[in-house]
């Protein structure tokens, strides 16, 4: 009986591999074949339950490391931008880690992208806050992702570090566990305006927007101010943002015949917008938001960008001899500062520290030391606090004038 | 007014030769082929290549970029032939909708195809050829506008005559009308199909350089708003029929012209796709189309 097995064994096994011993002339009966197949089907189950198993053993975290998560596009159009955020991210945990870790417990870095689609930020929200360890995540870049994603990770209770997102719809919510590290577009779309009245004495104003978060909600900012000043912008038109063709529109805002005009949206869609602009004799100065903070808008729409303004909410050079160190070092390792990456790192930086000043190191720990009223944190963009909802308090905009293939930050 | 009406004239005349490629493969084999978008894109990426290649070996401007232009348009021609063989060929006794799905399928290949050696970033489209701008009678106008109407004209006057007066033209149009009878006469459906396919990403490859000289930037996605509307013109003008295409382009690009400048720019996609359902409503055959 044993032998018999033992031969049946050997033959389901020379079977599956397609080695059957010519020489025993043994024809596959149906029988046999169910048998192959109901081993094979075990033996795939066996190694996925196994190869999982080991997986998540491989992946578990040591009861002293502190896991914190990083969104941001990876892929897509923004993955300039999301890749420049995420190397600040990293080069704040690596300098903490080098540093001892918080309480000699080293950090984990958790990254995943979102693609700068609201869908799949969604999606990895949820994967974020399916990990029980993670206690705090800096994320996401776009306002369009953060927005859907923000309810998942209020529902969790798990504190989110904003290091980009400007809409100010995010922390209008009413959720307790949003903190934003930029200024809002409610503030930035006005700090253009004034820049335009103030500075550059325009007041004929002519406004378009892509239709999105961020474009819409920065034009519509810029709007309001105009508006307090007792001034009308002279219309309010969007476009679709995978459009590629302007001509129509900057037909519209020709015979309007401003002086200036500010551009609610993406570099990618203002260099096409201004490339085609200057082509059918709009030369009147295009002020934009920091969704346009990009070289690629020099590189695509050339010495059409001549005349261009574009603000950020972080300064292109190091503003005070602290973030010295920072400007330096992230040049030396990365070749260039794209457009963000001095929001990550400080964003990283608050994240961590709130972790530290935690008193229990949990997710409504750490969300517990961010709400406190009294938390402040000097970084390299000088003080961060959070008003009750979540903004950020004494932020600055940044000014910048296109010259020749780069950003001259200017005076105010 | 007329500036707004060069300018629909212009990138209607960039649809059309897109819509001309839908048109003439669902004329032969009854599938909609829905990379023709991406075919413009590959040849605008290859065009791009090329000039990068040459731009080192100091040959002089104009023939690098007829260079380069050949390239391109060797590249959509070589794309779609690929895309024919692979996905359409091998289903041609199949129910109509499997090809319809492997030829979305294609869009999707050769997107990522860019994705993975270029990436998802706009790169700029540079020559070095810098198209040259006049003002004439109050329109403002630029080189490539000129040559996109030009180019559709001309594609539009090739195919006609080539249809009509040559032998393979006939054989295409044989297979469209009847494809047992063509076959009982000699002519090769295979073949018919592939030179089909070919002439079919030779306008969308031409549209697809034009586009990229105008614009000046390309993206792997660039076929996508373009191929969508080629698509839309194609059922306009009655799918299977040039003129028809070639009538819908022009009316198509200026109507969304007019009404993004005068109307709304939000919702111009909303009266090209509005114009779509009204017309498979109202003349299901299209603009020229004939009733079966």
């Amino acid at each position: 009986m044993h032998r018999l097995c033992g031969t049946k064994f050997a033959e389901i096994l020379c079977a599956m591999l397609g080695i059957l011993p010519k020489n025993r002339g043994v024809e596959r009966s149906p029988n046999m074949k169910k048998t192959v197949l109901t081993v094979a089907v075990v033996a795939v189950v066996l190694v996925v339950v196994v190869g999982i198993v080991v997986w998540r053993s491989a992946n578990r975290t040591t009861s002293d490391e502190i896991v914190i998560a990083a969104v941001a596009p990876q892929t897509g159009k923004y993955s300039e931008m999301g890749n420049d955020l995420l190397a600040a991210v990293r080069m704040a945990v690596d300098e903490r880690n080098a540093a001892g870790g918080i309480g000699s417990r080293k950090i984990r870095l958790v990254v995943e992208d979102d693609g700068a689609s609201p869908k799949d930020a969604v999606t990895v929200a949820q994967k974020i806050v399916g990990n029980s360890q993670v206690l705090g995540v800096v994320g996401h870049m776009n306002s369009g992702t953060t927005l859907p994603a923000s309810q998942i990770y209020a529902d969790a209770g798990l504190a989110l570090v904003m290091p980009v997102p400007t809409n100010p719809k995010i922390t209008q919510q009413g959720f307790r566990n949003l903190f934003r590290i930029p200024i809002t577009d409610d503030l930035q779309g006005p700090a253009c305006m004034r820049f335009l009245l103030d500075n550059l004495k325009k007041t004929q104003i002519a406004i378009v927007h892509n239709k999105q978060a961020y474009g819409e909600g920065i034009a519509s900012e810029a709007k309001k101010y105009l508006e307090s000043r007792g001034l009308s912008p002279l219309n309010f038109d969007g476009f679709n943002a995978d459009e590629q063709d302007f001509r129509p529109l900057i037909g519209k805002v020709l015979r309007l015949q401003p002086e200036a005009l500010f551009l609610g949206g993406d570099y990618a869609e203002a260099a096409l917008f201004i490339r085609q602009a200057r082509d059918q004799g709009l030369t009147v100065p295009i002020m934009m938001g920091d969704g346009c903070f990009d070289s690629q808008l020099m590189k695509i729409a050339g010495t059409a960008t001549e005349g261009c303004y574009v603000s950020n909410i972080a300064p292109l050079t190091a503003p005070s001899p602290a973030a010295d160190k920072f400007y330096k070092e992230f040049t030396a390792q990365n070749g260039k500062i794209v457009a963000f990456a001095p929001l990550g790192y400080e964003a990283t930086c608050v994240l961590l520290d709130a972790i530290e000043k935690a008193q229990e190191k949990s997710r409504n720990g750490v969300l517990a030391a961010l709400q406190n009223p009294n938390y402040s944190f000097d970084g390299i963009l000088g003080k961060c606090s959070f008003a009750p909802n979540g903004d950020s308090r004494d932020r600055q905009v940044f000014m910048h004038a296109i010259k020749g293939d780069h950003f001259e930050t200017v005076r105010q | 007014m007329i500036q707004q009406i060069w300018n629909g004239l212009s990138i209607g005349a960039a649809y059309g030769l897109i819509a001309i490629g839908y048109t003439l493969i669902f004329g032969v084999i009854q599938v909609i082929f829905f990379a023709q978008g991406e075919l413009s894109m590959l040849a605008a990426f290859a065009a791009l290549g090329m000039v990068v290649l040459l731009s080192s070996t100091g040959i002089p401007l104009p023939i690098m970029i007829l260079v380069a232009i050949a390239v391109g348009i060797a590249a959509s021609c070589a794309a779609g032939l690929a895309a024919e063989r692979v996905a359409i060929r091998p289903l041609r006794h199949a129910p109509r909708v499997k090809p319809l799905i492997t030829s979305l399928g294609m869009s999707i290949v050769y997107q990522n195809l860019i994705l993975i050696l270029v990436g998802p970033q706009p790169v700029a489209f540079n020559t070095g050829w810098i198209p040259s701008r006049w003002e004439f009678a109050g329109v403002r106008m630029n080189s490539v506008e000129v040559i996109m109407i030009g180019s559709l004209l001309a594609c539009t006057f090739a195919l006609e005559a080539f249809l009509r007066r040559n032998r393979y033209g006939l054989a295409i149009r044989s297979i469209a009308q009847s494809g047992a009878g063509a076959r009982l006469m000699g002519v090769s459906p295979e073949r018919t199909t592939a030179l089909t396919f070919g002439i079919a990403s030779l306008t969308g490859g031409i549209a697809g350089l034009l586009l990229a000289f105008y614009y000046g930037v390309i993206r792997f996605d660039m076929g996508f708003v373009p191929g969508i509307k080629g698509f839309t013109i194609a059922i306009l003008g009655g799918v299977g029929n040039v003129q028809g295409a070639v009538v819908a382009a022009v009316l198509v690009g200026v109507a969304e012209a007019l009404f993004a400048s005068y109307v709304s720019s939000d919702y111009r996609d909303v009266l090209v796709f509005g114009l779509l359902i009204v017309m498979l409503i109202v003349r299901p055959h299209g603009l020229l189309g004939e009733g079966e």
